[in-house]
């Protein structure tokens, strides 16, 4: 496209037939904003209208452009500088936060290399290396949002001593948009046309087309353009294992693969007095156990994952604090609504939405989740400034049994296992016997054998049939079984992130069902409705907050009450513990991959 | 470690016990070894409470959430796991998967092995060549390699025979361990072809398929059947330690391996959910280890005790 | 003899290119795939997964992937681990020191142990001696190594403590403190649990070994014969039975030096022992299918040479051997 084109520019293209369903697709698919970020921006544009400008976009909380602001409030006079402290887990595989994929590496990404801002555990982005978060107020958004002019603190420097300039930022867009970069977060940024750099603190981000997560575009990390080396070769930077130089609270002494990592304050770390932590010592610990023993005798002051049965026994530890947080992922159970993912062939027993209803109304979900320590349920993916007035899934085994005899489902040989009699699609005696599957090594079992006795109490056999991650979460090519269709009922989680537009079109638009042209497509179970499609496409061209909450809650309405390909449980919640005598931590992990652990380490201090 | 089973040498075979009176002698010789007796004693028990495992009140995958990680008591005698099901019930049940993965492990090693090693030793020249550098072959993969990326490759076959992915195992196990019954079935042919027995045999017209079958393979029992009982106790080991990676027995399904991958998470707060199936895959290797030792000192004349 | 070594040494050329082709077909036979690690990441548009996958050459046909690998390897270049994007050799030079400490150390410890009680048991045979070694090599080979490893942290680690300092009694993670000056007995004492763990087995394993083959030798001619020419039963013992007896045991132990480079899977996951087992899990897990070529290629060299070490240390210590091989 040689011109840039708005989203109602966008839309009446599409609309007309002129651009392809995938390229519009693809385009939708960079569209989404923080929902305090929506909410704000809308009511800046109403009142632009009206003829009054208004804050936009991002502005924290208490309502003021903040000007270097820290994540979390600054500790009280107790912080005190000085002194080293443990973190005893795992290894993670990059220190590029570009190419990073994983949790752990993200964490300890936090702790050497920061981006322009950071999200709080509310959702909302405050300025780390800029000044202010940029607004139609202060001059540094455009009115049509296809300009974001970013300001760098004064002052700012790598590790090394070098000035950070708006000329790396222009780096970092270079390399991480570079073809044959093997950057894996890389969201926007060939949206992005050209960056400007007028002087070493601006830097102008012309976008081809509107982008509604602008805001957290470079929130992941900056790269410098010195030390670095050759986009194409990113791969293979030197700088992936050292982060030599780099902007983050701390730097990388040493990498002793598979042994230790260790981190010295960086002492050209922008905030006066911080980070308050001389070094961190990082003991590469691959057992949860020992982590959690070292945490007990005082090797290890930084525990990430408590697993939930060991948070009472932690807790009662004298030397230990223990925080909580709600976690990134989202859990649900999916029916397939396909045959063997054949979009003309419905599923010979979940192709009546009648079994599917009955499946989800015999699902206690408290007693699924039981041994989790604490649970949000959530009656639709949308949550926030989105969240529907809907009616809670409810647990019913009998209108469940009824619903599966209305649908001919009956247990005629008293074998406890229902087969059909004059059902919709099945032939009369099928077994009324479903694949139940998950990904291995997490415990997804706890609440397999749940839910398979749950199911038996109302005449349905379940059988776990469970693949390792790297399958289940494979590629079409890679033979995934959730992408080729080849399951009869999922149970796993998502990250719901930042904005629902993204992962909406990923869970229920039909131009995000996997196949052979679409090898990473993530709607698995199929959901194929012009309605949705339709829904989607206004909510995801749409700044106001009201049309996508009303275009969002159509879909959450339509999907819980017609297609039912979902049954919606919860976000479970994460738990993280450290030594007493470690202050000035907080959890935020809702809103990966902005924020995880590690966000706050400067403030990290050691109270004695 | 694991290459163990792989390593032991060729013995050949001298037609000692045969035909009548054969059993008298080994059983002579077995009985001398009380730890023996003791193994078989204990693997007896086992064996049973595993077959009769239904006859014990709780199933192995029912739920209880509301008695999850109990201590041992009166109720349950080995406790609850993380779901409230009880350990005993899953330990019984287990059993049952590790001792049938072990023992079809054993025997499709022994189809295998003694399909080759038995056509290479009977027919020798090129055959023999071939066969023998085929073993080489299987011999020059680090075992633990091969034992991981077949347990990923077969398992997600979902092999029809059992849940769980147990006949899967067993042939991951199985076609990582042919290697050495093919070696002593072909040692022990290139002797027995050679004797008059076989001449005679031939002679009279009996096919090669037949006279392998029923003419060479029960002269070639003895070292074989000391491989193979010792062969079940390694299956059950590697079984174990697949599971325990998470890569063998799939939960629900519960092997005595899976049972410890599961206690792992909670080593320190429940440790005797770390204990028992420990205890029971140590139970059950060491006797069959003294069975099998006492055996090939019952069954295997080349083999030095010094009780000649 | 070298004549031998050199045809031996030539054979194992094509059995190298079988096992290679055969790993590689393997490898990528079974299901999931390198790109599945990035499944679970929201941010990884298909697009970019289609990128990567054309960046790493995985849509190509097998056999041109194999070939490409193959080129590649002859000319030294094992290529790029997917998973951290280092060389590969790079990778595996960071962790064959730690194995190769480890293994080595738990093989000196395993051969002072298992040597004597293996002869003592031998010598004193039906003795209490012989009954209680006997016992305890069956029991040490019948532990699950990883039961063992996990029942010495809870023990060592968990529950015991240093009476003087109320510290764990034994460390459980890695080869030393972190952050603590360098000493010789903080490296001793993180070697105490994994050398344990690992060690017991082969304990169990060489001693019945050496045992069996000692008493096969105490029963020959010769040894009767020292002793009717009224040697010391201790000089008959040491000289002239443990010697004969430990031949067929350095083949046992030839062979057994693959796991040098191997790395032990369980104990170093067990004692987060910075090693190639580590590595080939976490690679094994991950599909790394670079690293995993690596390694089985190195563990498949490592074999072969074993095997070759075994036959040559066999038939320079046997006499009979060499006499047997210079005559044919």
């Amino acid at each position: 496209m040689a011109r840039h084109a708005t989203i109602e520019e966008l839309l009446t293209l599409y609309l007309k037939g002129s651009i392809s369903r995938r390229r519009f697709a693809a385009r939708l698919a960079m569209l989404g904003l923080s929902p305090p970020a929506v909410a704000t921006l809308l009511a800046a544009c109403r009142r632009a209208e009206e003829g009054t400008p208004a804050p936009i976009v991002g502005t924290p909380p208490s309502g003021t452009a903040v000007t270097g602001a820290t994540p979390s409030p600054a500790p009280s006079g107790a912080a005190k500088r000085g002194g080293t402290i443990k973190w005893a887990d795992y290894e993670p595989n990059t220190l590029n936060p570009y190419i990073a994929s994983e949790a752990i590496a993200r964490s300890v990404i936090a702790l050497v290399n920061r981006g322009l801002v950071g999200v709080n555990p509310n959702g909302e982005a405050f300025p780390v290396l800029v000044t202010e978060i940029p607004s139609r107020e202060n001059g540094g958004l455009s009115d049509d949002g296809k300009v974001v002019t970013w300001r760098l603190k004064p002052g700012l420097k790598w590790s090394d001593g070098q000035p950070l300039t708006s000329d790396d930022i222009k780096f970092t867009w270079e390399a991480v948009r570079h073809p044959e970069s093997t950057a894996t977060q890389t969201q926007g940024f060939d949206l992005i046309e050209r960056i400007e750099t007028p002087d070493e603190l601006t830097a102008v981000v012309y976008y081809k087309e509107f982008w509604t997560p602008w805001v957290t575009q470079f929130a992941l990390g900056i790269l410098p353009r010195h030390g670095t080396g050759d986009p194409s070769q990113m791969g293979s930077w030197k700088w992936n294992r050292t982060v030599n130089p780099t902007n983050g609270p701390f730097v990388l002494e040493e990498w002793q693969a598979a042994d230790h990592m260790t981190f010295a304050r960086n002492e050209y770390w922008h905030e006066e007095g911080k980070p308050y932590l001389d070094r961190i010592l990082y003991p590469i610990t691959t057992e949860l156990e020992v982590q959690r023993q070292m945490l007990r005798t005082g090797e290890n002051d930084m525990h990430h994952w408590l697993a939930d049965e060991y948070v009472d026994e932690v807790k009662s530890w004298p030397n230990v604090t223990v925080k909580e947080g709600p976690s990134p992922y989202w859990y649900r159970v999916q029916f397939n609504l396909t045959d063997q993912g054949n979009l003309n062939k419905p599923h010979p027993i979940l192709g009546d939405v009648r079994v599917r209803r009955a499946l989800g109304l015999a699902l206690d979900r408290q007693k699924i989740l039981a041994h989790w320590k604490k649970v949000e349920f959530m009656s639709s993916m949308f949550r926030g400034p989105f969240a529907c007035d809907l009616p809670p899934y409810e647990y019913n085994p009998e209108k469940a049994k009824t619903l599966l005899e209305e649908a001919g489902w009956v247990d005629r040989d008293r074998d406890g296992i229902r087969e059909a009699h004059g059902a919709l699609y099945a032939p009369d005696g099928t077994k009324l016997s479903l694949r139940l599957s998950s990904y291995t090594g997490w415990n997804r079992e706890d609440e397999q054998v749940v839910m398979v006795e749950l199911w038996k109490a109302i005449g349905v056999e379940a059988k776990i049939q469970n693949y390792e991650p790297t399958v289940l979460y494979g590629t079409w090519g890679e033979g995934s079984p959730a992408r080729r269709g080849d399951f009869d009922i999922l149970w796993w989680d998502y990250e719901l992130g930042l904005d629902p537009q993204v992962k909406a079109e990923d869970f229920y638009a039909s131009w995000r069902i996997p196949s052979e042209q679409n090898p990473g497509g993530f709607n698995c179970t199929r959901v194929n409705d012009p309605e949705i499609d339709e829904w989607l496409r206004i909510a995801g061209s749409s700044t106001d907050i009201e049309v996508r909450r009303d275009a969002y809650c159509k879909i959450a309405k339509k999907i819980q009450e017609e297609i039912v390909n979902e049954w919606v449980f919860g976000v479970g919640y994460a738990f993280s513990a450290s030594s007493a005598r470690v202050k000035g931590w907080e959890m935020n992990e809702a809103y990966t991959p902005f924020a995880i652990f590690g966000w706050d380490a400067e403030n990290w201090y050691i109270a004695e | 470690m694991l290459d163990r089973a792989l390593e032991q040498q060729p013995v050949p075979l001298a037609a000692r016990h045969r035909q009548a009176g054969m059993l008298q002698l080994v059983w002579r010789d077995f009985r001398r070894h009380p730890m023996a007796l003791v193994g078989v004693g204990i693997l007896s028990v086992i064996t049973l409470m595993s077959i009769f495992a239904f006859l014990y009140p709780y199933d192995p995958e029912s739920v209880d959430q509301l008695n999850r990680f109990q201590p041992p008591s009166f109720q349950h005698p080995m406790g609850t796991d993380r779901s409230g099901r009880d350990v005993m019930a899953r330990i019984l049940y287990g059993g049952r998967v590790s001792l049938v993965v072990g023992i079809a492990a054993m025997a499709t090693a022994l189809v295998i092995g003694a399909a080759i090693g038995g056509i290479a030793g009977y027919y020798g020249r090129i055959l023999d060549a071939v066969l023998m550098r085929l073993t080489d072959l299987a011999l020059s993969f680090p075992s633990l390699f091969l034992l991981i990326m077949l347990s990923f490759l077969l398992r997600e076959t979902h092999l029809p025979l059992f849940q769980g992915g147990i006949a899967s195992i067993a042939l991951v196990i199985g076609l990582t361990s042919w290697m050495s019954v093919a070696r002593l079935v072909r040692a022990s042919f290139l002797v027995i072809k050679e004797q008059e027995f076989i001449t005679a045999a031939r002679a009279c017209g009996a096919s090669d398929a037949r006279i392998m079958v029923r003419h060479m393979l029960p002269n070639a029992a003895g070292p074989l059947i000391v491989n193979a009982t010792l062969g079940v106790a390694w299956a059950i080991l590697i079984e174990s330690g697949l599971s325990f990676l998470g890569f063998g027995i799939q939960p629900p399904t519960p092997s005595w391996g899976n049972i410890l991958n599961d206690a792992q998470k909670t080593l320190s707060l429940y440790p005797w959910l770390s204990i028992f199936p420990g205890l029971m895959i140590f139970l059950t290797v060491i006797a069959i280890n003294y069975i099998g030792d006492a055996l090939r000192d019952a069954l295997d004349p080349y083999h030095v005790t010094g009780r000649r | 003899m070298t004549r031998y070594i050199v045809i031996r040494l030539l054979q194992a050329i094509p059995l190298l290119f079988l096992v290679s082709a055969a790993v590689f077909a393997l490898i990528h036979l079974v299901p999931g795939g390198p790109m599945g690690v990035y499944g679970k990441n929201p941010n990884l548009s298909a697009e970019d997964l289609a990128r990567l996958e054309e960046k790493l050459g995985l849509n190509q046909p097998l056999y041109v992937q194999y070939l490409n690998w193959l080129t590649k390897v002859i000319r030294g270049d094992f290529g790029y681990s997917y998973d951290t994007k280092r060389p590969v050799l790079d990778e595996i030079a960071d962790r064959l020191p730690a194995t190769v400490y480890l293994m080595g150390a738990t093989f000196v410890f395993v051969l002072a142990i298992a040597i004597p009680v293996g002869a003592l048991s031998a010598a004193r045979q039906y003795s209490w001696v012989d009954v209680l070694v006997s016992t305890l090599t069956f029991a040490g080979q019948a532990i699950p190594v990883f039961w063992l490893g996990l029942m010495l942290i809870l023990l060592f680690y968990g529950w015991a403590r240093n009476p003087f300092t109320g510290e764990p009694l034994l460390p459980a993670r890695g080869m030393s403190t972190l952050g603590a000056p360098f000493s010789i007995g903080d490296y001793l004492k993180h070697l105490i649990l994994p050398m344990l763990t690992l060690g017991v087995g082969w304990i169990s394993w060489y001693s019945r070994y050496l045992r069996s083959s000692m008493l096969d030798v105490l029963h020959q001619a010769y040894i009767q014969t020292a002793r009717a020419k009224g040697l010391a039963e201790r000089t008959v013992l040491t000289r002239h039975a443990l010697k004969n007896a430990a031949i067929p045991l350095v083949t046992i132990v030839a062979l057994d030096l693959p796991t040098i480079v191997n790395g032990a899977l369980y104990t170093e996951i067990i004692f987060s022992w910075p090693g190639m087992g580590q590595l080939f899990f976490r690679a094994a897990v991950r599909r790394d299918y670079p690293i995993l070529m690596a390694m089985t290629m190195l563990s498949s060299v490592m074999i072969i040479l074993a095997n070759l070490l075994a036959d040559v240390a066999y038939a320079y210590l046997d006499p009979r051997v060499r006499y047997e091989r210079s005559s044919t």
